[in-house]
Parts: structure tokens; sequence; C-alpha cells
């Protein structure tokens, strides 16, 4: 539908024939999963108010619908891309996955631990990258005889082994995304949840980080990817979510779900221009 | 296999907050019947029950039972390990002392100490003898029972990013501090022996008690440690009033002056006095200490309430446990 793809770009590999039979068990289950923050609005609760009468003790409340009622069945070996405009509720829906946010209403069911890779990490500034190798994967669960095994092995992969004993601090943002991809993906989660933190890297990571990320797939493993680069997703992925509003409105063949996702968006983009409503076309999204 | 997702998800649209405001853009519904039918999400085939059709499924997202939370704490044993060793690591890594401050720290508290009240004001208080001593046995147990509410309290606001990316048993936060306190105790407990040799006291086999005293203090400290962390979670305004706490705390828990022998005339006064758990383990470790003697009753209620205090607080830690990475 879109000729996004390079020529260059490794093939996609086929959906997972599992998907079709039913008879496979399936890695992710969501099965009418709604997630609604409760934003307090007047965030004021100085001791006058808690004093003072019960109308003003009452706060404000703003309900955000971030995910409505989405179900979907992943199975082993797909790499599911996840699409939509800001505030869709992709990463939302990630974190629930993951176990970060408990739902609303409905259920998710995984077959192991999510692990999920986000754009804040759990590393810490002042100390080396060595050692912020531990402190990764013991967070992730992983014993430190374990990570005394593999430390070199992921410094290396990371391509971060003659910095291993700078501070954090001192490393770009780039090679932190490496060394947070490099630890998430060494222990080759069966489920792996990456939300837009592989857009900060150069060529040879991007590169890199989907190569790792086919290997997954092909080792049965379920993939999921938040990006707002709708390329990438279709190059690496057989399978799209599309979220609208927390909505789940298409999920399928990766071309025909971006292509749509695209013509949507002009669509608003169009409209949001003859309206004049600058507002709108920010919040509407791309 | 009943199906539980009701109707076509295409009707159902719309109700509540958008989150993108009041749009007047065209829906999803405009694009719709250009959308391939094949691209419409289906109602997916899921059994009222997935984890008895597929086995291997678990569910995510809800509490699970204590055991498996215990068993999940064992496996993240090595982060429980990293954390505090990465933190000291990380303290003093811009200090000339480095690691020794570990070391100073109390010495410069016991030194203190020694000098204001046993140099300077040059007395004994109350009938002690030894005062220098007496007061560095209460100062440096009493100190480890403050660093260690103190870090509780920090404990959940400075791990929020933590907590907001990994998911993983958010006990092992506070038990981590308090390995971190743990450790800088059991150095202060060297440097108070020192300093007891100094003033004239000989090492006793009662020295040995050291050990079940620090059991007792560290568990009766992460029950505290674990109640403030959630409490602060709740009401942030703890962190500043909770020196003034400690402060009050400290001064009726006889670390100054002697519960026992000044309070003779006022039994009452004493007997409140003297149930604060606080006191019962700066006793113990006087008498351990400094006199060579063991009163196996008031070990025994400092181990009650070690006991009380450290399941008490765990259990009201966990059941806030969904609550601190969000954002």
């Amino acid at each position: 539908m879109n000729g996004e793809r390079a020529d260059g770009a490794p093939a996609r590999p086929p959906v997972a024939g599992a998907r079709d039979d039913g008879s496979a068990t399936p890695s992710v289950v969501v099965d009418d999963l709604s997630v609604t923050y409760k934003v307090q609005v007047d965030k004021r609760r100085e001791l006058r108010r808690v004093l003072v009468g019960s109308q003003s003790r009452r706060r404000r409340y703003r309900a955000v619908q971030a995910v409505r009622a989405v179900s979907f069945v992943a199975y082993p070996g797909e790499c599911v891309g996840v699409i939509g405009h800001n505030g869709s509720g992709k990463s939302t829906l990630l974190r629930t996955i993951a176990g970060l946010q408990p739902p609303t209403s409905g259920r998710v069911f995984a077959s192991a631990r999510p692990v999920l890779l986000g754009v804040s990490a759990a590393l810490e500034g002042d100390v080396s990258g060595h050692d912020n190798v531990y402190l990764g994967g013991t967070a992730l669960g992983l014993t430190r005889a374990h990570m005394r095994d593999q430390v070199d092995t992921i410094l290396d992969s990371a391509g971060l082994t003659e910095f291993a004993d700078m501070p954090l601090r001192t490393y770009s943002s780039g090679m932190k995304a490496r060394l947070n991809f490099a630890i998430a993906t060494s222990t080759t989660p069966d489920i792996l949840l990456i939300d837009e933190s592989l857009g900060v890297g150069d060529e040879e990571f991007r590169e890199q980080s989907e190569e790792r990320i086919q290997q997954l797939v092909e080792g049965s493993g379920t993939v999921f990817i938040v990006s707002h680069k709708a390329g990438a997703i279709v190059a690496m992925c057989n399978r799209v979510l599309w979220l609208d509003h927390g909505r789940l409105v298409a999920d399928g063949e990766p071309e025909a779900v971006v292509g749509a996702y695209r013509q949507l968006m002009r669509q608003r983009r169009q409209a949001a221009d003859t309206t004049q409503d600058r507002t709108d076309r920010i919040t509407g999204g791309l | 296999m009943a199906v539980r997702c009701r109707g076509p998800r295409r009707r159902r649209l719309d109700e509540g907050v958008n989150p993108a405001g009041d749009l007047t853009l065209p829906t999803v519904e405009a694009l719709q019947p250009e959308l391939d039918d094949e691209l419409v999400p289906q109602c997916p085939d899921i059994p009222a029950d997935p984890t008895a059709v597929w086995t291997g499924l678990h569910r995510i997202g809800v509490r699970g039972s204590l055991g498996q939370y215990l068993k999940d704490l064992w496996s993240w044993r090595g982060f429980l390990i990293t954390l505090p060793l990465n933190d000291m690591r990380a303290q003093n890594q811009d200090t000339v002392f480095g690691q020794l401050w570990h070391l100073l720290n109390p010495l410069m508290l016991a030194l203190i100490y020694y000098v204001i009240f046993g140099l300077i004001l040059g007395i004994s208080r109350g009938g002690v003898e030894n005062y220098s001593a007496f007061l560095v046995v209460g100062v440096i147990t009493f100190n480890y029972t403050r660093t260690s509410m103190r870090s509780g309290a920090r404990i959940i606001v400075s791990n929020r990013k933590l907590m907001q990316s990994i998911s993983f048993p958010r006990a092992a936060l506070p038990m981590s501090a308090l390995l971190e306190n743990v450790l800088s105790h059991v150095i202060a407990i060297g440097v108070m022996w020192i300093v007891l040799m100094v003033t004239g006291i000989r090492p006793t086999v009662t020295w040995l008690l050291a050990v079940p005293i620090v059991v007792i203090q560290s568990l009766f400290n992460l029950g505290l440690a674990m109640f403030v962390a959630r409490f602060t979670f709740h009401f942030r305004d703890t962190t500043q009033f909770l020196p003034y706490a400690l402060r009050i705390w400290f001064y009726v828990s006889g670390v100054l002056i002697p519960i026992e022998a000044r309070f003779v005339a006022m039994p009452a006064a004493r007997a409140i006095l003297q149930a604060n758990p606080i006191y019962v383990i700066i006793d113990i470790s006087r008498d351990a200490f400094m006199y060579g003697v063991v009163d196996w009753r008031q070990v025994a209620i400092a181990a009650a309430w070690a006991l009380a205090l450290s399941v008490g607080g765990f259990l009201y830690f966990r059941r806030g446990e969904h609550e601190y990475g969000l954002v």
C-alpha cells in the first residue's frame, strides 16, 4: 500500500501459522482491557482545604480513558507493531502488559514475564557502565553470578567495552539506549516490549537492534514495538495494532494498517487546516 | 468456550472524556468504509479461564499470593545486593576520604558526644559511671534506627523512575536500603567497641550478643522503614516532620539520661518510658557491652517488637505495592 520500505531492508518474517489454526498457546492475551487514569485536576491539598467544610474538600478529578475495551491475542513468533497518535494509549497498553499499570477492567495474561524496554531506564548516572550492567540485569531478576558471566558480552554487544569504567552520566543518549537494549535482550526474553526507545540510536544501532529483534521473533519470542516511525514498524513487524483514542481500530497486515493510519492522519490534518484550529491540529497528532 | 467480548467494537465509541479534547475531526468510522474488512479487529475467542485452556499462561497486573511474592523476592536477591553496592559506590565517589566515611561518621559522632559530655561537662550524670561509654552506646544504637527511618521515607520518591520502568517486588527497595544501613551500623559497632575500650571497659563474652541485637534491631528498623515508606507516599509532609519526631524520640529514649535511676520517684512515668522499644534495645546493648550482663526478659521483649513490626510493616507496605510505580 505504501512504498516507504527501503529495498535493502530485511524481509519480514511470515505471519506465524499458529495464529490461524488456534491450536497453539498464545503468549499474550488481552481481554476487553480498559485503563482509566483518574487525574486530579485541582492538585492543591493544603491545610485550609482539608480543614474547612466538606464542599471544598471534594477534589476535582478528571477521568482519562487511555485504553478502551481492547482485545487481542498474540502468539510466539509475532512481532507486533503498535501505532497511533500521541496519547492514543500505546504506552499505557505496553505498561499494562508489563504489569506496571493495573487494568481498570478486563484481563491480561502472558506466558512469561514480559520485559519492558522503555525510554526511562533503571540505570544510575553516578556509577560506571560496568556496574550499571549489574544493576540493570539484576533489576530484571537475574542473579549476580549470571551477570558476572554476561557482563562482558553485554558491554561488547553494546559496543561500550572501552567506556565500561566511565560513569553513566558521561554517556550520550544513544550510548545509554545501546546499553539498555543490550541488557534487556541479553536474556532472550520470551516477551519483549519496546517503547519508543530505538529512536535515539544511530544507523548502526538501528540495524543491530533490528537484527536482534528478528532473532528473538524467529526463536519464537513475541515482540511488541511502539514507535512513531511507521516505516521501521513495517520493516520489522508481521502484525500491526492501530490504537486511536484508546480504541483498537485496526489489527492486521503491517503495510495495510500503516497505510490506512496515514490516510486518516492526512484527513485529520486537512480538516484541522480548514477549520484553522491549530490546537486540534496539535492534539490530533500527525 | 465463552466469548467474553461484547458487541462489535465499531459501535462502542466515544464515551467519556476524550484524551485529545473535543475533536471535530474525521473519526475512524469515517475511514472504516475504506478500511479492509480484514483489518477491522475481530473479537478474539478468549475462554472464560484462559489459564485452564492454555497452560503456561499467568495473569498480569493482579496481586499474587504472599508465597509467590516471597519467592519473587528471593529471585530478585541479586538486585537486593547490587542496589546498595552501587549506592555506596556512588555516594562517596567525589569525596577525598571515599569509603572511609563509613568509618569516620560514627567516629565523629562518638567523638563529639565524648568531648561535650565526657570532657567539657565532665560529670557522671544520674549516678552513671563512665558516662561517655553510656552515651556512645545509646547514640550509636539510636542512630541506626534514625537513619533507617529516614531512608525509608525517601525510598519511594527517589526510586520512582525505577519502579515506573521495571516491575519487581517493591519490598526489595526498603530491604536493600536496610542492607546498606546495616553495613554502616556494623562498622559503627566496631568503632563503638574501640571507644568503649578507650574509656576503660574490657571486652566480655556478652559482646557476642551484638549479633542477635543487630538482627533484632534490623528487623525492627525494616518494619518501621516499610511503614514510613508507604505512609510518606500517601502523605508527603512526613519527610518534613519526621526529623522532629525522631528528635523527640531521641530525648525520651534514655540516650542521654539513665531512665531507670532518674525516675525512681515516678514509677508510672518510668514504666511508660521503659516500654519504648528503642529504650529496650539500647538497654540490652548497654547491659551486654558495658556491664557484661544479659536480661533475657528484655531481649524477649525486643524480639517480640521486632517480629511484630517487621511482619506488620511488610504487609502494610505490600498492600500499596501496585501504586508506587504509577505515572
